[in-house]
């Protein structure tokens, strides 16, 4: 690794652009604070036993199951703080990543013995170990991180390809990765014309899914910094997660259909045919939505459970719409019955029911109903799916599937 | 039954009454309540579940509070009590900030809900009345006649009883009547009938008895004057028929004339002769199977060959496998998953109904096969 010093003597690797223009750390400030001896030594004694071993192993480059007494350890890691700062700005990475975000790409990169010594609980790591030790073995897994943490965060509108072309002989995720993705990302900012420049900050690929994550300024903005306005641009994230074989995307950014523009073009490209990708149609029948609202009322389900429920009855004017609401473990059921004197079955008519929350593995999700004819037969529902982390939102989907027969889209896709 | 509460009947009463009267949750009960509560778990009256949660933006949450993203976010977020900030996340759902609850100590409060034990508690009412030598019949769920001393009367336990014919004035004017609730809330009445919560008896069952005593002596209801004759809270309940459980059917398979039926829905309809015929080939397949006592595992498939032979007979050459036999297969399973998911909202899967082995990946043609799924249909002889 290339080292490079500066001020205070704090050696920063592999480079100040690292850290703070791909994984956007203020170096400057954490500097200072990394000056203070005291503060050091707080860091250090704040870490754990799994993370002190962890940090001295990888900054030392020994092996973490070294027999050494832990307050030794400590006492060197203590002395040789000065050496350590790039751990400290791991350590301010950690900050808010998720730990599935962490461990996913760990699984790939670290030794299963080095994975097991970093288990706490239930398939679950210690984030801080195992960054330590990424960043040890290969910093640029961070860059993999810090984006797919991002994944996991925000809400994507689902795309297909409408009538796919038998696959080529290059996979298409092959083919993206050699792939000029610069001169795309060109024709990009000319078609929206705006005069910013799109960056691919990262590329990659994970369990089965192409992932894409391009930068660039968006709206205007200013910061403040001591005495002095600093006057910039927001960043804005597009992030493209491909099927490996490019039949399917997911599409996180402010605008999914413009960005859908990156997308459409590799896919052209790669099928040399004149493609592009439409809105995810998945659509339900009423009765199989009121099945499902009946059923996960009454609290049938373990998984699931109704506790608010959001619609509009025909004994009311105005479109006024009533919301009820009970605690997650409470059946609200008996509030449904209790209240059908005054405002009907509400099921019944399952059009009029806007929206419901749900509580499912402890989380609380949304559902929203969109009728989409006349008829009031054919149903779309979205969820908010940016309260589960990737794997859960999979998980989610097919067991909606599975158990109710529903399909459902994400709720970026009720954006436009 | 806990000696405290007869001590301290006044402060120990309302806080048992409360639990059980309060339908919803209650937040980091105090010693009182949870000595209540305890009182109410040790006699089996009711079951607690408690959950932790923190609110995403509590003032009083001093080193968190910079770090809100939204300080309207009033979000209760659940935490498990052996969450390890090491490895566990903590996102409010509501306004997506990451929290973390141990570094900047924020506050877990404790929800605690209470699951009432119907059961225990009509036990405890029957014995209560044994006790004070009271004859009791039960005449349907949650409604008693009783006779003391003093003459007859009727107890309408409101949160059981699921026969309203007792509620009606009608009724209430023929027969003494003291209403008793458990949860419920006892709706206001244009008739002066006895009441009492179970809640103000539990700590001292003399009371049900001097209840049941009192409304003997007092006899039959009066109607108040400029009231409203209607007991119920909502006059729509049907008071011929005590209201029943749905249950949720089984698929129900029904051959006749019109076709096949599912649940009553006609999926294969008499039109369709080439489904109906490789439906009923199935079927019979799936008889045979049956009848030797084959584990589902073991029924047949029937390829597209064995198909045609067998359809021969009926319908003559089959030129066309694809044709004559595949396409309705296809449309077959295809419009009984859709049709029942329309009609009825089940979420039938396209193999739930006729199976079909060797797809996708599969090359060799002799390995297709089709049957009516025995791992989701029950026959019965």
């Amino acid at each position: 690794m290339q080292a490079v010093a500066v001020k205070n003597n704090f050696h920063i690797t592999p480079n100040r652009r690292f850290w703070e223009y791909d994984l956007e750390l203020p170096i400057e400030r954490l500097m200072t604070e990394y000056s203070d001896v005291q503060s050091r030594q707080n860091w250090l004694e704040s870490l754990s036993g799994r993370q002190v071993t962890i940090l001295y192993a990888a900054s030392h480059d020994t092996h973490f199951a070294d027999e050494m007494p832990l307050a030794e350890i400590r006492k060197i890691l203590i002395e040789e703080s000065e050496q350590l700062f790039d751990y400290y700005l791991v350590n301010r990475f950690n900050h808010a990543k998720l730990e599935t975000a962490v461990s996913d790409i760990a699984k790939e990169i670290l030794s299963d013995e080095l994975l097991e010594f970093c288990l706490v609980k239930n398939n679950k790591y210690d984030k801080k170990s195992l960054l330590f030790a990424l960043f040890s073995k290969k910093p640029d897994a961070l860059k993999n991180i810090y984006h797919y943490d991002k994944i996991h965060k925000k809400g994507f509108a689902a795309f297909v390809l409408m009538n796919p072309p038998r696959q080529r002989e290059l996979n298409f995720a092959e083919y993206v990765l050699s792939s000029p993705i610069d001169k795309i990302l060109e024709k990009y900012d000319t078609s929206l014309g705006d005069g910013f420049e799109s960056k691919l900050q990262d590329l990659f690929l994970h369990n089965g899914r192409l992932y894409l994550f391009v930068r660039r300024a968006s709206d205007e903005d200013v910061l403040l910094n001591r005495d002095q306005l600093l006057h910039g641009y927001k960043p804005e994230w597009t992030i493209i997660d491909f099927a490996v074989n490019g039949n399917q995307v997911n599409i996180c950014a402010k605008c999914p259909q413009k960005s859908a523009f990156i997308a459409n073009e590799l896919i052209r490209n790669y099928f040399e045919k004149d493609l592009k990708f439409t809105d995810a149609a998945d659509v339900n029948f009423s009765k199989q939505v009121e099945r499902f609202i009946r059923h996960s009322a009454s609290h049938q389900t373990p998984e699931l459970k109704l506790f608010e429920i959001k619609f509009k009855s025909p004994y009311l004017h105005n479109n006024t719409e009533i919301i009820i609401s009970t605690c997650p473990h409470d059946s609200i059921a008996e509030d449904l019955q209790a209240i059908q004197g005054a405002v009907g079955d509400i099921l019944s008519d399952i059009a009029a029911v806007n929206s419901i929350k749900v509580l499912y593995q402890n989380k609380r999700i949304t559902l929203y109903f969109r009728c989409l004819d006349e008829e009031r037969d054919h149903i779309r529902i979205c969820y908010s799916e940016h309260v589960l982390d990737k794997n859960a939102r999979e998980a989610f989907k097919s067991w909606m599937r599975e158990t109710y027969g529903l399909k459902i889209l994400p709720k970026a896709r009720c954006c436009y | 039954m806990g000696l405290k509460y007869c001590q301290k009947p006044g402060a120990a009463t309302n806080a048992v009454k409360a639990l059980m009267m309060h339908q919803g949750s209650w937040v980091d009960l105090n010693l009182e309540y949870q000595d209540a509560l305890m009182f109410l778990q040790e006699n089996q009256f009711a079951r607690q579940y408690s959950s932790l949660f923190v609110k995403c933006c509590n003032k009083k949450d001093v080193q968190d509070v910079n770090f809100v993203a939204n300080y309207d976010c009033r979000n209760r977020i659940y935490i498990d009590p052996d969450f390890d900030e090491d490895c566990d996340d903590l996102v409010c759902d509501n306004c997506g900030r990451y929290i973390l609850p141990t570094t900047h100590n924020k506050h877990r409060f404790t929800e605690t809900t209470v699951d009432l034990n119907y059961k225990a508690i009509t036990e405890f009412i029957e014995d209560s009345m044994r006790q004070h030598q009271i004859s009791f019949h039960q005449l349907s769920k949650g409604i008693y006649a009783v006779m003391s001393q003093h003459g007859i009367a009727t107890i309408v336990i409101m949160d059981l009883c699921d026969d309203y014919r007792y509620l009606t004035v009608d009724k209430l004017k023929a027969t003494p009547t003291l209403l008793l609730n458990i949860r419920d809330k006892l709706p206001k009445t244009g008739i002066e009938v006895q009441r009492i919560a179970v809640a103000d008896f539990i700590t001292m069952p003399e009371l049900l008895a001097d209840a049941i005593i009192k409304t003997c002596k007092l006899g039959v209801s009066e109607t108040l004057p400029n009231q409203s004759a209607s007991i119920l809270p909502f006059p729509n309940f049907n008071l011929a028929a005590p209201k029943q459980i749905v249950e949720e059917k089984y698929l129900e398979i029904k051959i006749n004339d019109a076709g096949v039926s599912i649940n009553n829905i006609l999926v294969i309809g008499k039109q369709a002769s080439s489904r109906l015929l490789i439906f009923r080939l199935l079927l019979e397949q799936y008889w045979q199977d049956f009848e030797v006592a084959k584990p589902p595992e073991q029924h047949s498939f029937l390829n597209m060959n064995q198909l045609s032979d067998l359809m021969e007979p009926h319908v003559g050459m089959i030129n066309d496998l694809e044709q004559q036999i595949r396409r309705p297969l296809n449309k077959m399973q295809k419009v009984i998953q859709e049709i029942l998911a329309k009609d009825l909202g089940l979420p039938v899967q396209r193999h739930d109904v006729i199976e079909t082995r060797g797809w996708p990946g599969c090359n060799n043609k002799q390995e297709f096969g089709y049957r009516l799924n025995p791992n989701t249909l029950l026959f019965r002889k």
